[in-house]
This record gives structure tokens, sequence and C-alpha cells, in this order.
């Protein structure tokens, strides 16, 4: 199998949980897909060289560059969060689709760190330390970004998620 | 995870919209921009070498200073084999090819091998512009493949004249003031017949890539050491030699040993800054 063969094989592999978290990343179907776009070109440019050791894990490096571009572009941005002057109610539980608007909306009123942290956290469950290593901040940061994001996700959702959850 | 941590995931996953319906579609756009990214940072690594090297090799034309691309295909001027040969290393010293000395063959007829059908409709490789550096990229991309500095300036008078094509490249350099060269050309049809018939003196092997490699030397002869080594990678044969003086015989070596180790002729060899 060439190398082209074996990077295509991983990436397709892949894309579900790298769209997933690209749109919790960006709340846009087509920024999500541009980010997944960006990312796996980065990571075949790392997959394709021949310095250096190769890819220890390459699910991990991807979702890891993933974030990375995503803040990196963040960054870059002159755009603002659009605000939600209101908290999202549900409309009907049990339908996926107001589930996705909510989330969607509780994940806007977030700073991208914030919603960096919760991906990388509760999608990716990696421990505090290894967040703090990924977004280049201290494990006190990613810890007070969880309490902000969990909070926020709380106030659209309500206090519960496991009632919220188990009533779908 | 706690039993909290939990239900936080479990409502990210299932309040995100499904998997893309056209997974490939968007693999392939994502090495669609790969390839073009690997190729905006080899033609950076060239533009850098441009301001280092002046006089380009007697005999061949390469891209003139202060114009053409530097990174693109290049033709010479007036023989389609590049030439002169390298020089060879003592006589004694087996190489990669089937004759005595090494030289810049005039390739075989390439066939264009096109990859083995994936499910994601991949551009064919092409001919053309495929060695992506110039003769005078080479002592930079050296430089850079080893992480280090050594390279000197690029050797332009006969026996040692440089020149570089679509299909095949030769560069004689100095490395800390010894000669260098870098030789690569066409490879055929069966890379690993080619290194395993390497003959006396020399060491088939595997590189990392698992690429054939070829190691020989080292070998003196004349006053001089040499020692070089050959990765078939990408449909070419590179060769890399190293020698302990500035000639390939008849001098006082410069020092005990050729300076590029054999890890370094590997690295260089099996790169693959070379291609696009």
């Amino acid at each position: 199998m060439t190398k082209d063969q074996e990077f295509e094989e991983f990436a397709l592999a892949r894309i579900p949980q790298l769209h997933r978290s690209a749109w919790l990343l960006c709340g846009d179907a087509h920024r999500a897909e541009d980010l997944v776009q960006e990312t796996l070109a980065k990571v075949y440019v790392r997959w394709h060289r021949k310095l250096g050791r190769p890819i220890e894990n390459p699910a991990a490096y991807a979702q890891t560059c993933l974030v990375r571009v995503f803040i990196s572009a963040q960054r870059r941005s002159s755009t603002h969060e659009r605000p939600i002057e209101a908290p999202v109610e549900l409309a009907a539980r049990g339908d996926d689709t107001d589930l996705r608007v909510a989330l969607a909306g509780a994940l806007g009123e977030l700073q991208p760190l914030d919603r960096a942290v919760l991906v990388l956290r509760y999608l990716d469950d990696r421990p505090v330390a290894e967040v703090a290593e990924v977004l280049g901040c201290s494990q006190g940061a990613v810890r007070s970004r969880t309490l902000r994001a969990l909070e926020r996700l709380r106030a659209v959702f309500g206090p519960s998620l496991v009632d919220l959850l188990h009533h779908r | 995870m706690d039993h909290q941590d939990e239900h936080i995931g479990q409502l990210l996953v299932q309040g995100s919209p499904p998997s893309p319906s056209d997974p490939q579609r968007l693999v392939a756009a994502g090495i669609t921009r790969g390839r073009a990214l690997r190729r905006r940072q080899r033609a950076g690594t060239a533009a850098a070498a441009l301001a280092v090297f002046g006089v380009i090799g007697v005999g061949a034309v390469v891209v003139p200073l202060g114009g053409g691309d530097p990174a693109g295909s290049t033709s010479v001027a007036s023989d389609p084999t590049p030439s002169p040969t390298p020089s060879a290393p003592p006589s004694s010293t087996p190489l990669p090819t089937p004759t005595s000395e090494p030289s810049v063959s005039t390739p075989p007829s390439a066939s264009i091998s096109t990859p083995p059908s994936a499910s994601v409709s991949m551009p064919p490789p092409t001919l053309s512009g495929t060695i992506t550096v110039t003769a005078r990229d080479v002592p930079a991309t050296v430089a850079e493949i080893l992480g280090r500095d050594g390279a000197g300036e690029l050797r332009t008078a006969a026996p040692y004249s440089s020149a570089s094509g679509p299909d095949d490249l030769v560069a004689h350099f100095s490395w800390q003031g010894t000669l260098t060269t870098v030789v690569i050309e066409r490879a055929g049809a069966n890379p690993q017949q080619a290194c395993r018939a390497g003959g006396k003196g020399t060491t088939c092997s595997t590189d990392a890539d698992g690429d054939p490699l070829l190691t020989w030397g080292p070998t003196t002869a004349d006053q001089v050491t040499a020692q070089g080594a050959t990765v078939w990678q990408n449909g070419f044969q590179v060769s890399v030699l190293s020698y302990n003086a500035a000639d390939g015989k008849d001098t006082a070596p410069l020092m005990d040993a050729p300076p590029l180790s054999f890890d370094d002729l590997a690295s260089v060899a099996g790169s693959d800054a070379w291609f696009s």
C-alpha cells in the first residue's frame, strides 16, 4: 500500500470524528468542512515527511491539529461571536434537530478556547494536562474554561443534563 | 471520565450533525490541499537557495539568475543527456549501476505508472517537473535535510559541471570543502533487483520508509576516500557520494574520512525534498 493509500484509508476512517469536532468548534457546516479539509492537508504533509519520526498516534495527532488550526484561524479572524439574546429553550424533547440547534446556540455563546476545551475533554476524553498542552495554556485555565462552558450548557439545557438525555 | 462527564460527551455526540454523506470528497479535497502545501514548502527552499549561488555549470543551462522558475523543470541546453559524468570514485568501488563508473545515463523511456485504483480519484503522476529542485538548489537542500551548515558552492568547471532536467540531475558541490555529488536519474523497472545487484563491497537494505537502500565504501584509492548511498524512490534512483578531499582523486585529503556519514547519505538520498 502506498503512503497516499494509507493516508486515504486513515482519513476516511477519521472523517466522522473530525467532522463532529469541527462542527462543535465552528457551529457552521461549511466552516466545519473547510476546517476538516485544512486539517487533513496538514496531516497529509506530516504523513509524507521523511525526516523525523513517524506519527505515533495519527488519530490523536489529527484531532490536535484540528483544534490548533481552529484556534489559529480564530486569532487571525476579525469576526465576532454571534450573541444569543435569550437562552434557547428546547421545543420538543426527543428531536435531534432541536437539540442540535440548542447546542449550537449554547456553544456560540462560548469563546473559541472554551469550545476547544469541551471538545478535547469530553469528546476526545483527554486529561486536563494534555488539553493544556494542546492549547498552550495552564491546567488552571483549562479547568476555568471547563466550568464556564458547563455553566453555559446548563443555562441552556437546564441544570440536569442527565434529565435532558433521559427524556429523549 | 466520571458519570457527569459521560453525559456531556453524550450530549455533544447526539447534538452534532450526522457524518458527511460524501466523505470521499472531503478527503480528496484535503489531499489536494496537502499536495499544494508540500509544493509550496519546497518552492520556498529553492527560492532561498537562489540567493546563494551564482554561475551555473558549463555545458548546461539551468535557470539563469534573476529569472525563470527556480523550482520548476529545466532543460539541458546542448545535450539531452546531462553531462559531464560525475567523477568516478576509485574504480575498485562497485557502484549501483552495472557499469564500473557512475554515470548519468540516458533514462530509459519511462512509463508513467498510475497508482492502483483508489476509492478517491487522484491525479495521475506526470513525467515533467517531477524533480522539483535544480542543480543549484542542491547544496542548500542538502543542508536543510541534514539540518546543519556545511554547504559550499556548486561546482561549475569541468569535469564537475552540474546540470539538471525534468528526469535527471547531477550536482557537484563542496561540503566542508570536500567534493560531494548528488545524482538523480530515472530508475529501472525493478529497484529491488538493482539494489541487490549492486556488486561486491555494497550493502543492500532498506531505509526508514522501506525504500531500497544501497551503500558502499569507505573505499580509498588515489589518496582519496569515498563512500556513497543510493535510494530508489518515487521512480528515481538518488545517489549521494561523499569524498574526503576537494577532488575525486590525486589530491591531498582534507580530513580523515568523508564528512557525510552513512546515515547522512541515506537521509539525503531518501529525502522526498527532491520531488513534487
